[in-house]
């Protein structure tokens, strides 16, 4: 069974579940899809990076396309991590379930 | 401008900090940043916000990722600092023993400090000040009478109250009829409402009990009910006899008030409204400030009150100044900034830290040459992979292992030890002083001891782990130690051996431990005690206790009681003196007649007591020249003196004394004082318990009642223990309300009174034992290390023809040199300190001299095994590493 993953963790994997990017691309697109509510600092971001690659969660992999920087390194979700990435997802859907369930939360379920 | 800062701050942080982000890392984490700073400055935003949030997430980082196992600090390290404890006995004693001694007595001094402020542990204690007068031309405190306390009540407003206390011990007669000393006090009824502690059972003193012919009644401790008067839950409204009198006890006091310092009983205090400026008996004057108002306002108020009493009274208070200091503070003729300011403390405080100095200037010598003896295993370990840091937090572990394990074994002794070794300083305290170890200074004293570990076992590492690893793997295989310590070690050495000296010439110097001879008299036929009368009875006026009247009080119970033990079968006459033979005498300086006093002549120091005319007599004493004291001797206008032998030989060189005169020496600027005519010579009497056979000593006659208290001995056979409870009957037949000191037989005195000279010399021998076998340890080590650098260029120079005694000659004579500079640099420190205290200069040369013996031959040792070592190695194994 896998730690429970902080933020910063969980929305790296997750920006990277539908394709690889680089360390700004993925700061910019958790950026923009949870609306400026996570803004990964610089030092997060690469130390977590880091550990990813060391957990073997995420690995560096070619770039998509042509005309890529080649300075900028860009990672991809490995099978491990895609495997922790929905584990971690049906948790914390099971934690809202269970919000719902006890009126914390409007939704299904709900008394 | 201000970008460019802030980025290379920014860099600087992050790589000190963040040391796994490689360099691809780092240039990533920039552009991510820059691209954000481009962003917001495009919204028209500041970039402070997101150079914080940036500075924020690296100490996010950090201490995320700050973790034991990221610490290059490991359990093993500190196994293996108790391993090697276990593996040097030696090295582990003595620096475990000297640290454990070290540590306390350098802190000792602060300890005290902050004993001494200590507030009585009642609500806001801190605003409970004393206020006493100021002698302004002797500058020393002087006594408050109640004039003062009535005049300091009626004008100031900067008190919400203030309390007069008149201390004294009291016999208490409760239940079984045996009296009991009890230490009490007379106050104002204000003093329960200023310290805010209401009482157990019953009631407080109040106002009306103070008023002239009130009745007498008592407040009593919770400890007194319950020891003395079995607990009797009827307690209040019962009556006991103090000092003769009856008084009905009206309250109990809980446990642990004890104001104004230890007492356990409290009286009224009459007081008389018409008091007279300077007349009376003192008294303690304390008070609760007024709410909002500082110590610094309320002492301007009472200064400024002080001034306009010195016009009113110039005869009794042009030279005072009143002044207020905090309660603790107050209660001892401490300078009101409290004990740190008092000059004979510099003095101690600068010992204690002296004492730290030379202990840790001994370890660090053995633990340099401990670590240079490891620099083999240091390179091997280096070439196997260890970074520096990683070896100097290893050995930063060893060395905090002696030192935290020394610091917590010598707090722990020295908490059992104050209390015991003190025991008879915690009586004149107040209660709520403690001298154990508190927090504060257990949490100094291990820092001081982590300090220790980082200067011993960190400094040194650096010197060996700083060297080319090839340079110290090849010179380990080649038989001599990696490293050179050269000018260090020779400084090391240096100033081992004058701190060393200085050390020793200090302690005995500072205190004379040498002890011998007798009293002059058979101590264990006598019994000694000796007897108080109160200043003023319990339920008078203290503004009307008139010292007179005491004295004359005095008087008729000093000879009635002469008299009775006289009418005693067996027992032969008392007699009375200030002191008794073996007691501390005081000390004075004298001046001779004819003496040239000029050109910074200091005077002869002797031992002062006053003794009755009957003294010698009584204590079967003969008069060896001139005559013993007589009633002439007691008249208005006479002033004359015996003197014991040591005096004739010490300051008169033997020549006779009857028909000299010598007078006392004030401080400078004050009068001298009257002179006296010696009229006769008596034996060496135990003046000087220090000094026995040559304290000199000059005797005054004693007039009746001239002294309260007054001691007395008496010849009671050879079981002196065995009269005192007839003495106690005597005494209180005499005078009921006379307190008895507790009788002991004069042998014993002896032993009591030298019981803190023996813990003293006890201590200050150990000490000088743990200094020099430390400072010759060390000498040894770094010396003999020393030399065994050298091994390689004595094969060479043997090699080359040089005769070995020329060779030894050379090393020995560096060995004295370190030595020789050391000596003189210690002896010069050693006399410029004792010059300031008086020491006995053939005392402390005796023992400078005996230390730098030691310590000479100490280093010479050190020299000679490993030069002859040296010598006898063949040149060609000397000459295999080049």
């Amino acid at each position: 069974m896998h730690p429970t993953l902080s933020e910063a963790v969980f929305q790296i994997l997750l920006s990277l579940s539908n394709q690889p990017r680089h360390g700004l691309g993925i700061a910019d697109e958790v950026e923009q899809r949870t609306a400026g509510r996570v803004a990964l600092g610089a030092s997060t971001l690469y130390t977590a990076i880091r550990r990813l690659r060391e957990d073997g969660w995420i690995e560096e992999t070619d770039p998509p396309t042509a005309g890529h920087d080649p300075r900028r390194r860009v990672y991809a979700l490995t099978a491990t991590g895609s495997r922790v990435l929905s584990a971690e997802a049906r948790r914390l859907e099971s934690l809202v379930r269970d919000a719902r369930g006890k009126a914390v939360l409007p939704g299904e379920g709900s008394a | 401008m201000i970008d460019r800062i802030v980025w290379v701050v920014f860099r600087v942080v992050r790589g000190a900090t963040l040391p796994h982000l490689t360099d691809a890392d780092r240039a990533e984490s920039d552009e991510l940043i820059a691209a954000r700073l481009l962003a917001a400055r495009k919204r028209g935003r500041g970039a402070a916000r997101i150079w914080a949030r940036e500075f924020a997430d690296i100490v996010r980082v950090r201490l995320s990722r700050w973790s034991a196992t990221s610490l290059p600090f490991s359990m093993l390290d500190v196994k293996v600092g108790l391993r090697l404890l276990v593996k040097q006995p030696g090295l582990t004693a003595v620096a475990l023993i000297t640290l454990m001694i070290g540590i306390p007595v350098g802190l000792a001094p602060l300890h005290a400090i902050r004993a001494f402020q200590a507030p009585p542990p009642v609500d806001e204690g801190t605003r409970l000040q004393v206020v006493k007068n100021f002698d302004l031309v002797s500058r020393d405190w002087t006594p408050s009478f109640l004039y003062d306390f009535l005049n300091w009540r009626h004008n100031l407003t900067a008190f919400e109250t203030l309390v007069a206390a008149a201390s004294g011990t009291y016999n208490v007669i409760a239940l079984d009829d045996d009296a009991l000393p009890v230490r009490g006090a007379a106050v104002t009824a204000s003093v329960f409402a200023t310290l805010r502690v209401p009482p157990l059972m019953g009631r407080a003193l109040v106002t009306a009990d103070e008023a002239p012919g009130a009745p007498a009644v008592v407040v009593i401790a919770r400890d007194l009910w319950r020891a003395r008067l079995g607990g009797d839950p009827g307690i209040v409204g019962r009556s006991i006899r103090i000092s003769g009198v009856a008084h009905t006890v009206v309250g109990v006091m809980p446990d642990g008030f004890v104001f104004p310092v230890r007492e356990r009983l409290w009286l009224p205090l009459r007081v008389n409204p018409l008091a007279e400026p300077g007349h009376g008996q003192s008294i303690l004057v304390f008070g609760r400030l007024a709410d909002g108002l500082s110590p610094v306002a309320a002492q301007a108020q009472v200064a400024a009150l002080g001034e306009r009493t010195a016009a009113e009274f110039p005869d009794t208070h042009a030279r005072l100044r009143p002044e207020v200091v905090p309660y603790t503070i107050g209660l001892f003729p401490l300078p009101r900034a409290g004990l740190q300011s008092d000059v004979g403390f510099y003095f101690i405080q600068a010992t204690a830290v002296f004492v730290l100095i030379v202990i840790c200037t001994n370890i660090a010598m053995l633990m340099l040459a401990r670590t240079a003896a490891r620099s083999e295993e240091l390179a091997v370990r280096t070439a196997l992979g260890a970074s520096r840091v990683r070896i100097l937090v290893q050995l930063f572990t060893e060395s905090a292992v002696l030192a935290l394990g020394a610091a917590a074994a010598g707090l722990l002794i020295a908490d059992q030890i104050a209390g015991r070794a003190f025991g008879w300083l915690l009586e004149q305290v107040p209660g709520w002083i403690d001298f154990g170890v508190t927090t504060e200074t257990s949490v100094l004293a291990l820092g001081l001891a982590a300090l220790s570990a980082a200067v011993l076992g960190v400094l040194p590492a650096f010197k060996v782990t700083g060297k080319d690893i090839r340079w110290n793997i090849s010179s380990a295989a080649a038989g001599r130690a990696g490293v050179r310590f050269g000018g260090l070690s020779s400084t090391l050495i240096v100033i081992d051996v004058a701190l060393a000296v200085a050390t020793v010439g200090l302690a005995v110097g500072a205190w004379d431990t040498e002890r011998g001879g007798g009293l002059g008299i058979d101590a264990g036929q006598y019994l000694s005690a000796g007897f108080r009368v109160p200043g003023a009875a319990p339920g008078t006026d203290v503004s009307a206790f008139d010292p007179a009247d005491l004295s004359l009080r005095v008087g008729a119970t000093q000879q009635a009681l002469a008299r009775r033990l006289e009418a005693e079968p067996g027992i032969g006459r008392a007699a009375f003196a200030s002191v008794l033979p073996g007691m501390d005498h005081p000390r004075r300086w004298i001046e001779m007649d004819g003496e040239d006093t000029t050109d910074g002549f200091r005077g002869h120091r002797v031992r002062v007591a006053q003794a009755d005319i009957d003294f010698f007599d009584a204590l079967e004493q003969p008069i060896l020249r001139g005559r013993g004291f007589d009633l002439t001797d007691l008249d208005d206008g006479m002033a004359t003196v015996i003197v014991n032998t040591s005096f004739v030989d010490r300051v008169l060189a033997g020549r006779n004394p009857i028909g000299r005169w010598l007078r006392y020496r004030n401080r400078p600027g004050q009068e001298p004082g009257p002179w006296y005519e010696i009229v006769g010579v008596v034996g060496k009497l135990g003046m000087d318990q220090d000094d026995p056979e040559s304290g000199a000593g000059v005797y005054h006659p004693l007039p009746p009642g001239a002294i309260n208290p007054v001691r007395f001995a008496v010849k009671v056979g050879n079981d002196p223990g065995a009269f005192a409870p007839r003495l106690e009957a005597l005494l209180g037949e005499v005078d009921p309300t006379a307190i008895l000191a507790p009788p002991l037989p004069l042998a014993d005195v002896f032993s009591f009174d030298a019981y803190v000279n023996s813990w003293l010399t006890l201590g200050v021998f150990a000490f000088i034992l743990a200094v020099l076998i430390l400072s010759s340890m060390g000498i040894y080590a770094l010396m003999s290390f020393s030399v065994a650098q050298r091994t390689r260029e004595i094969g060479i120079r043997i090699a080359m023809g040089a005769r070995g005694s020329h060779v030894a000659f050379t090393i020995a004579r560096r060995a004295l040199t370190q030595m020789g500079l050391g000596l003189a640099l210690g002896m010069t420190l050693s006399a410029v300190l004792l010059t300031a205290i008086d020491a006995s200069i053939a005392r402390v040369v005796a023992a400078l001299g005996a230390a730098a013996c030691v310590l000479l031959v100490i280093g010479l040792c050190a020299c000679v095994a490993p030069t002859l070592r040296a010598l006898r190695i063949l040149p060609t194994e000397a000459l295999r590493s080049v």
